[in-house]
Formats: C-alpha cells, sequence, structure tokens
C-alpha cells in the first residue's frame, strides 16, 4: 500500500472508507503541510500543526467531493488556505491579512536550534507582514514552485490578482530581507 | 550600499534545506481524531434518533383520540334468530365449499 499512487489510495478511501489508505496519504504529505503552515503562521509550530491536523481531518470527512482533476497536494493547500484564513478571522483580525495576530516571537521556542532553521524562521518572520494573500501566493510560487494557474486553483482567486499578489510580496519581501546576510545560514 | 537580496535563490536555499518531519505521531494524531470524531456524529445520530422518539411519543400520548376509538367499541350484542340462521347458512356454505375443494382432484 505504501507505494501506491494517491489517486489509488484515494479511490480506496472514497469507495471502503480505508483509513490506512489514508494514513499513508497522510504520512506522505503531512510534512510539507506542517513546514509551508509554519512559514504561513511566522513559524508558530503548535498553530502550524494544528491547523495541519484540521486539514486532514477536512480532508478525510470531503474526500468524497475530491474529483481528481487537481493534485492532492494541491487540494490540501486549498484546505489549509480556507483554515488559516478562518483562523485569522476567529481570532479577531480585523483584517484578512493575518497580521496583527502574527506574534513577532514566534511560539515560545527558544532559538537553540541550527542556523539552518534559522534561515526557515527568518523567512517566516519576514513574510508575517504580509498579507496572507501575498504570504500563500509568494509562498506557492518560490517556495513550492507552482504555476500561477495552479495558485489561482488552491486560493479560489483570479490570476491577475495572483500576479499582482506575487509581484507585490516580492517587492515588501524584499525590503523587509534587506540588510539580512544568507550567508549567516551557511 | 547592500546588495539587493535575490528571492529566488533564497527560497531555492530554503527548498533545499527544508527539514522533514516525522510523521508516525502526526498520523496517529489524525486517525485518533478522525475516529472521535467518527464516535462523535454516532452519538450524535443517536442522540437526535432518541429525541425524535421522545417527542413522537409525547406528541402521539397527547393528540391520539385513544378516547373516541373506546367508545366506537360496541359493548353489547343483540342476538335474535335471523342472525343465527345466518350465521349457520355462512358457516355450511363455507365447510362446504372447503370439503368440495378438498375433494376436487383436478386443484
Amino acid at each position: 500500500m505504501i507505494s501506491a499512487t494517491d489517486q489509488a489510495l484515494i479511490k480506496r478511501v472514497q469507495t471502503l472508507q480505508c483509513q490506512d489508505s489514508f494514513s499513508v496519504l497522510v504520512e506522505r504529505h503531512q510534512s510539507d503541510l506542517r513546514y509551508s503552515l509554519r512559514q504561513m503562521t511566522n513559524w508558530d509550530e503548535g498553530l502550524a500543526d494544528d491547523l495541519s491536523q484540521e486539514t486532514f481531518l477536512k480532508a478525510y470527512q470531503s474526500i468524497k467531493t475530491f474529483k481528481g482533476s487537481a493534485k492532492f497536494s494541491s487540494w490540501l493547500y486549498r484546505i489549509a488556505y480556507n483554515l488559516m484564513i478562518s483562523h485569522f478571522r476567529v481570532a479577531r483580525n480585523r483584517e484578512v491579512t493575518g497580521v496583527e495576530i502574527l506574534d513577532d516571537t514566534p511560539s515560545s521556542q527558544t532559538r537553540t536550534e541550527t542556523s539552518q532553521q534559522d534561515l526557515h524562521r527568518d523567512l517566516a518572520r519576514a513574510m508575517k507582514v504580509l498579507p496572507a494573500t501575498q504570504r500563500m501566493a509568494l509562498h506557492l510560487n518560490l517556495h513550492r514552485e507552482l504555476t500561477h494557474s495552479e495558485i489561482s486553483d488552491i486560493m479560489e482567486i483570479p490570476l491577475g490578482t495572483v500576479k499582482t499578489a506575487i509581484n507585490r510580496g516580492k517587492i515588501t519581501l524584499r525590503q523587509n530581507l534587506a540588510g539580512w546576510n544568507s550567508e549567516e545560514t551557511r | 550600499m547592500s546588495k539587493p537580496i535575490n528571492l529566488d535563490d533564497l527560497f531555492k536555499q530554503a527548498r533545499q534545506k527544508e527539514p522533514y518531519y516525522g510523521g508516525k505521531d502526526f498520523v496517529s494524531r489524525v486517525a485518533v481524531d478522525i475516529d472521535r470524531r467518527k464516535k462523535l456524529s454516532k452519538t450524535k445520530e443517536t442522540m437526535i434518533t432518541g429525541s425524535a422518539a421522545i417527542i413522537g411519543a409525547a406528541m402521539t400520548y397527547a393528540y391520539f383520540p385513544l378516547g373516541m376509538i373506546l367508545q366506537q367499541v360496541p359493548t353489547s350484542f343483540v342476538i335474535n334468530p335471523m342472525t343465527v340462521l345466518m350465521a349457520a347458512g355462512i358457516t355450511s356454505i363455507s365447510c362446504g365449499f372447503a370439503y368440495w375443494l378438498a375433494e376436487d382432484k383436478s386443484l
């Protein structure tokens, strides 16, 4: 079952409600999703993992609606993005940006990690000032290397909006990272 | 003046150094959560069915015209000779028909 394709596993979950097959899917996609959500939440590991868990739960509950026209990972990102937006709204954020609820010091962790992890944290910290749309679009485009069209499908926004979000996001991110030395992380 | 940052390079670096999160604990947490929600929905279903049954029973008890039906049940019978003759006739015909059916070899 481990070597089965996503499509085959999804079919088994849809027809037989096979939870083992779904667990294989979770195992396969959890790391990417958890990392992406860490980037989206200013490296708040607790929040990122909670959102990831909720994403997989929602995916299991609504797997019958998955038609297979998009990649399973894209479908997961769509669910995760919607959950993240809802979370920020529930947190009574005035804007949809999610900026206000993101604390400057991510979670309660100490910075004892290696410099490799600092690169990821610094990126997450630099991205936190971006509105959620720009943050997600930028991450999917630059980190996950998805096309504008795929991002448009995931975020359910027009292609033009995706392009604008990415361009604006890049400008802001460059400003935020000005003076940041990437050599330090190596 | 500092050199403008190359975002493509930076993200490429992040991509290459992206940590892998072990999934065993996470997968079991998701599985437990799915089971918990399933149980929750079964409990919910039972509660809804139970509540509907109680409401239905209460409404039936309140509105069912039991008294009116009981009132319509006759409390006495009057048997006259004609009734006895009619009952005897119907019984004889039924018995005769049953005997004929039993004896008729063509059936």
